[in-house]
């Protein structure tokens, strides 16, 4: 009799051992193949997304302690900017209703966007921080302070360097031109860079551009940010859809009858919430027969105000990034 | 023989979960969709009278400068409610955490809370923010760090006594310590959540009521504080404030234009009110005498530099400079940018400013 329950018992025994070395085992191979099935397999959409989403956070540096440079340098994060040459005759503006919509966009997981039209686009404005090289302001802060009903955060900013203000947006990159004069440059009125620039019609200039280009063309506001623009003369730029990876975006476009349309999408919520591509942003403004877009700064930065209230959800503890310049819209 | 075969096909198992995962992730959460649905954000004009209740035993109820937001404790649970509909959310403190302190960014609907928790390594206050309008709690980050934002106290006991917050710096002053006269340290926690302390306030006995303010735009945010002993107002690292013709001092506020409030305080009430910035000199300050003189915590004065008094017993708040009263039922809770809100058996009230 105690023969037999000493063998049940140890079989029992055994059976677990058994059972918890297989767990271990499959954990242990998973974990330590992942990483090659990542980067060297066949699911293209997965890594890429992975790359390029690495690239453009505040983290690349960590991509090149694992992989080798000829493995990342196959991989080009955003496509080159090209000069362009817009046909201003594509877009006449019609739509001079004072009207202002704003509405969210659901996409099944990756990301939320909100779309804001506005008509009347005369009345969009290029805000710069009051505060220049000191610190950066809130959208919302500029805004209000210029009574405007709607607003979103503009082109690139650098932080001052450490100190009391770091990470604060104190200074733009680029160009700033407001009103019609330029009231930042830390290039020559003849060096080229990528711009979101309105005229003082209001039609939307994008892509290449110097000062003394977009003077030439009576534009009375514009901000620059890098890359290739979205669409140009309703033509989609962007061919790679997973180039620049996925995150939190800021984007304006201008559909035919002058109507433009801001869009703000949330994302790093999670590793499956990570945000828009560029290509969504280029799809999203299609599908509303945008003519020309532009890309603006996104990441912590994206923010779309509206009617008092910030109406996304930046990933920033006070609500709202501190940033440089900002797209107003004045009452 | 048999551990080998077993190796074999715990590989292939392992193989096939991690290859069908991938595969889902790739083919699902990376395609790009074609459209999308689109749900219209209608901006409601809200109407500004409340409608909510707050549940009995509520305690230390406090609303958002837009009104739009109260928070209180209940059975030492923290809730955040929606005046214009009553909807209430609770925020719960992180594990084996109590909350510290809730306290209202100045201008925003987010509320700032401080959690005391304590390990092996010691006791610690971790700082955070409630975004009411998003309903999400975030970890205030530290810049140097890159991990949440804390201050270590040496003391279980230690509460947070005081603390001032100001959107004109994006500071926010912490005073620690066990009672209002009994101060472990003031921290300040900056813009990128740095706590430090501020110098000359460990282990003191004589600081009252704390508040800040900055010289000028390009430099930094001074504490300025009570001197309980010496009945004066002083500055971090500077002279205390002289006003010749006030025997005691108190603190009062300091408002967006960095003008210092200062109470002339005669047996234990406020009969007058100072205010001016810390680089003007006292003769060209300017000063409001009260009608009737009014406990220091029954004086509020806005960001704006609008300062209103009190009557708990006949239920009325005074605008000191237009003289218009504004009558409340019930108890007072505070008053907020558009008016004064009360607890009116139950039910949350306000009376609007004209």
């Amino acid at each position: 009799m105690n023969n037999k329950r000493k063998k049940k018992k140890k079989k029992k025994k055994n059976i677990f051992k058994s059972f918890m070395l297989f767990i271990l085992y499959e954990i242990i191979f998973i974990l330590l193949t992942s990483p090659f099935v990542l980067f060297y397999g066949p699911f293209n959409n997965l890594k890429k997304a992975v790359v390029y989403s690495v690239q453009a956070s505040q983290h690349r540096y960590m991509l090149s302690w694992i992989l080798p440079k000829s493995y990342l340098d196959s991989f080009s994060s955003t496509a080159s900017a090209t000069t362009v040459d817009q046909d201003m005759s594509k877009v006449k503006i019609s739509n001079n209703s004072e009207d202002i919509s704003v509405a969210e966009l659901k996409d099944n997981n990756r990301f939320d966007a909100y779309i804001m039209k506005i008509g009347r686009p005369k009345r969009i404005k290029v805000a710069m921080t009051k505060y220049l090289n000191t610190r950066g302001q809130k959208t919302s802060e500029m805004a209000k302070e210029h009574n405007a009903v709607a607003a979103i955060n503009g082109g690139t900013f650098s932080d001052s360097t450490g100190g009391k203000y770091a990470a604060t947006g104190a200074t733009p990159g680029g160009f700033v031109i407001s009103d019609g004069k330029v009231i930042f440059k830390d290039v020559s009125e003849s060096d080229k860079l990528p711009v979101t620039a309105f005229t003082t019609n209001g039609k939307l200039i994008v892509g290449q551009h110097s000062i003394n280009d977009l003077m030439s063309k009576d534009v009375s506001e514009a901000v620059t940010f890098r890359g290739t623009p979205l669409i140009v003369d309703g033509k989609g730029q962007i061919t790679d859809q997973a180039a620049d990876g996925y995150s939190p975006r800021t984007a304006v476009g201008q559909t035919s009858d002058g109507t433009v349309l801001f869009l703000v999408v949330d994302g790093r919520k999670s590793l499956s919430k990570l945000g828009a591509s560029l290509y969504d942003l280029q799809q999203i403004f299609q599908n509303y027969g945008v003519v020309n877009a532009s890309n603006l700064d996104g990441g912590d930065s994206a923010t779309m105000y509206y009617e008092g209230k910030i109406r996304n959800s930046p990933n920033v503890w006070s609500g709202e990034r501190s940033v440089a310049t900002a797209f107003v819209v004045e009452q | 023989m048999r551990k080998l075969r077993n190796y074999v096909v715990w590989t292939l198992i392992a193989a096939v979960i991690e290859f069908s995962v991938f595969y889902y992730v790739d083919n699902n959460n990376f395609k790009s969709v074609g459209s999308y649905k689109e749900t219209p954000i209608v901006v409601k004009k809200a109407s500004k009278k409340f409608k909510i209740s707050i549940p009995n035993g509520a305690a230390f109820m406090k609303m958002s400068d837009d009104g739009n937001y109260i928070s209180y404790y209940v059975d030492g649970n923290l809730k955040v409610a929606d005046t214009s509909n009553g909807n209430v959310d609770n925020v719960q403190p992180a594990n084996n955490a109590s909350i510290a302190l809730t306290s209202w960014a100045p201008g925003s609907d987010i509320l700032s809370i401080v959690e005391k928790s304590s390990d092996s390594s010691g006791t610690y206050m971790k700082m955070y923010s409630y975004n009411a309008d998003k309903k999400e709690k975030t970890e205030r980050i530290a810049n140097d760090t890159k991990k949440i934002a804390k201050i270590e106290v040496s003391r279980k006991s230690d509460k947070i006594v005081d603390v001032s917050e100001s959107s004109q710096t994006g500071s926010f002053y912490l005073k620690i310590g066990t009672a209002q006269n009994n101060t472990e340290a003031i921290y300040r926690v900056n813009i990128m959540n740095e706590p430090q302390i501020v110098d000359g306030t460990e282990w003191k006995t004589n600081i009252g009521k704390i508040n800040q303010f900055k010289l000028d735009e390009k430099s930094g945010d001074l504490l300025v504080y009570e001197d309980t002993n010496k009945n004066k107002v002083k500055v971090e690292g500077r002279n205390s404030i002289s006003l010749p013709d006030v025997e005691k001092q108190c603190l009062l506020s300091v408002d967006d234009d960095n003008n210092i409030y200062i109470g002339s305080v005669v047996d234990n009430k406020v009969t007058q009110i100072y205010y001016g910035t810390y680089q003007t000199s006292a003769s060209k300050w300017q000063s409001i005498k009260l009608d009737s003189p009014a406990d220091a915590s029954d004086i509020f004065i806005n960001n704006i530099g609008k300062i209103y008094t009190v009557d708990n017993l006949k239920g009325i708040v005074t605008d000191t400079s237009t003289k218009k009263t504004y009558k409340f039922n019930g108890t007072f809770v505070q008053i907020y940018d558009d008016g004064v809100a009360s607890l009116d058996d139950g039910k949350l009230v306000n009376i609007l400013f004209k």
